[in-house]
């Protein structure tokens, strides 16, 4: 990395894409940490090849190597067509990154992604317009993936007529989901930071009404990886504090300027890049990383395939809403609802709960904690409930759900809200 | 030019919601669209609007388009309780804001 350019308050653009570059090529390279070549070779295989549907964990499919090469190279495949499609890294590009590389853990691999992005290509095509402009919406929308996957590989079809149809199938959703995506984000009023999570539902809960009308369903989870491996420890907690210290060369403004991300309520459209500068929002980013890793081991949990995509996700939207004071209070309402009411916070499904909870963090921002806690036990009822709708096809079951709390929570409090001010 | 009418009137939905949050309760309005360009020009009275965020607003609009975002977001401009200026920057490519004390001016570009 080059020191001079990290000298610079204002990073420029290929400072930023080289930063975001590096920590999705060490994620790649720290596969070769875990497992030999032939091993991480036979093991993508074993993943490109898999259902993938909710919940996969890569960790048990294939292995702890392969499936952070997988993660590591989707990243940057995904860094690479921004950088073509001249897109700034900005909020929503590290966001898409880093959920793209925390789903590419348990469920998204470099076969069942590809048809997706194909299909909001062709969408931009025939709608006259340049990719950029849809960029974020193929990379959430790659939410999806296991619906190619267990079309190629789940339904039982014979092999080059599954890959055929799974294919299709994703091109198809590719074309669905731009004016989807679009309409949706009205339903929640930017409320729900995972928005395509929830146009994910709808658009996997349509396709799986159909295929359960013909005769195909899926089969339930797979079991997931449950061994403390304290070199996932590491390597995580170093990449999120290099983050926090990053900013001490990326930004010359004093610490208390963190302040100001902390002030926004996170609403969507919260750009903290252009907000706050590329400095803060890795130092914001870092933060939320170790949040993450501290909730998931003090809960009782560890680090395997979708915890960790989890708190990719946290640490993704670290630049695009999240903040730690407006996450804590969503993720503190979901640790009480599974401690009091649920099998305890520490089972995989309530973890994952509490981390993606995280995408109703602008209620606690805009609304205050209380609010927050609200939204963490009412995710937490609904999102037991979801899952069955769409038959695990979409990955961001959590956004499709937040989507639903948002949706019901936001005009009761602006009703009994007296009317003063939505910041104006 | 597909949406971009009903995207200029979200524009100019988000403009006039400024104007109503910062006290003003009459608002002149003309939107004039040609194939490539329309172009929004609101003018009304404010008594007291802070200075700081009318510098902020004329950052917010004069700052790059945001293609990502535009086709995403878009249709949250304009269409709610919530402030969404900072998404306005996203969709226009120039605008000039004028505050004599008085009178509020405003006029926004965007080119399709």
């Amino acid at each position: 990395m080059d020191p001079i350019i990290l000298k610079s308050a204002q990073l420029s653009e290929r400072a930023k894409y080289r930063i975001i570059s590096l920590y999705s090529f060490s994620v790649a390279f720290a596969g070769f940490f875990f497992n030999p070549p032939e091993e991480i070779a036979s093991g993508l295989w074993s993943i490109m090849t898999s259902p993938s549907i909710l919940l996969s964990d890569y960790f048990i499919i294939g292995n702890i190597g392969a499936s952070l090469l997988n993660s590591g190279l989707l990243m940057l495949l995904a860094i690479f067509v921004a950088s073509r499609s001249k897109s700034l890294m900005n909020g929503p590009i590290i966001a898409a990154v880093f959920t793209i590389g925390g789903f590419a853990l348990f469920g998204k691999n470099l076969y069942n992604t590809l048809s997706i992005v194909l299909g909001v290509y062709l969408h931009s095509r025939m709608n006259k317009d340049h990719f950029g402009k849809y960029i974020i919406i193929a990379y959430f929308g790659t939410a999806l993936a296991p619906l190619v996957s267990q079309v190629s590989f789940g339904f039982g079809l014979p092999p080059l007529i599954g890959v055929l149809a799974g294919n299709l199938f994703g091109i198809g959703i590719g074309l669905l989901l731009p004016p989807l995506a679009s309409s949706f984000v009205r339903f929640h009023q930017g409320f729900n930071l995972y928005n395509v999570g929830f146009t994910a539902g709808i658009t996997g809960m349509l396709f799986m009404s159909i295929f359960r009308t013909l005769g195909y369903d899926n089969k339930g989870p797979s079991g997931t990886y449950q061994e403390f491996n304290p070199f996932l420890l590491g390597f995580f907690s170093l990449m999120f504090i290099s983050m926090i210290f990053i900013k001490y060369r990326a930004s010359d403004k004093p610490i208390g300027y963190y302040k100001s991300i902390l002030s926004h309520p996170g609403r969507l459209v919260t750009d903290f890049v252009s907000l706050n500068g590329f400095g803060f929002t890795l130092f914001n980013m870092g933060i939320l990383g170790l949040v993450g890793i501290i909730y998931v081991y003090a809960v009782g949990g560890v680090l395997n395939g979708p915890t960790i995509g989890g708190i990719f996700t946290l640490v993704g939207f670290g630049a695009f809403g999240k903040h730690p004071r407006n996450s804590i209070p969503v993720m503190a309402g979901v640790f009480l609802t599974a401690l009091v009411f649920g099998d305890g916070p520490g089972s995989t499904g309530a973890i994952l709960a509490a981390l993606f909870s995280t995408a109703l963090a602008p209620i606690a921002g805009q609304y205050g904690p209380i609010a927050g806690l609200v939204a963490g036990f009412i995710h937490m009822s609904i999102v037991s409930n979801t899952a069955y709708l769409h038959g695990g096809m979409n990955l961001y079951n959590n956004g499709f759900t937040a989507g639903f709390v948002a949706a019901i929570l936001v005009p009761v409090i602006e009703a009994y809200r007296k009317e003063n001010e939505n910041e104006g | 030019m597909k949406d971009e009418k009903s995207k200029m009137l979200k524009i100019m939905n988000e403009l006039v919601r400024f104007y109503l949050k910062s006290g003003n309760h009459s608002v002149r309005i003309a939107l004039d669209l040609t194939d490539h360009e329309g172009i929004v020009s609101l003018e009304g009275c404010c008594t007291k609007i802070d200075e700081k965020k009318l510098e902020d607003l004329n950052d917010i609009l004069n700052s790059p388009r945001k293609d990502e975002a535009e086709e995403y977001y878009w249709n949250l401009v304009g269409s709610n309780d919530f402030s969404e200026i900072h998404l306005l920057g996203s969709l226009v490519n120039e605008g000039e804001v004028k505050y004599d004390g008085n009178v509020l001016k405003m006029r926004v570009k965007r080119y399709f």
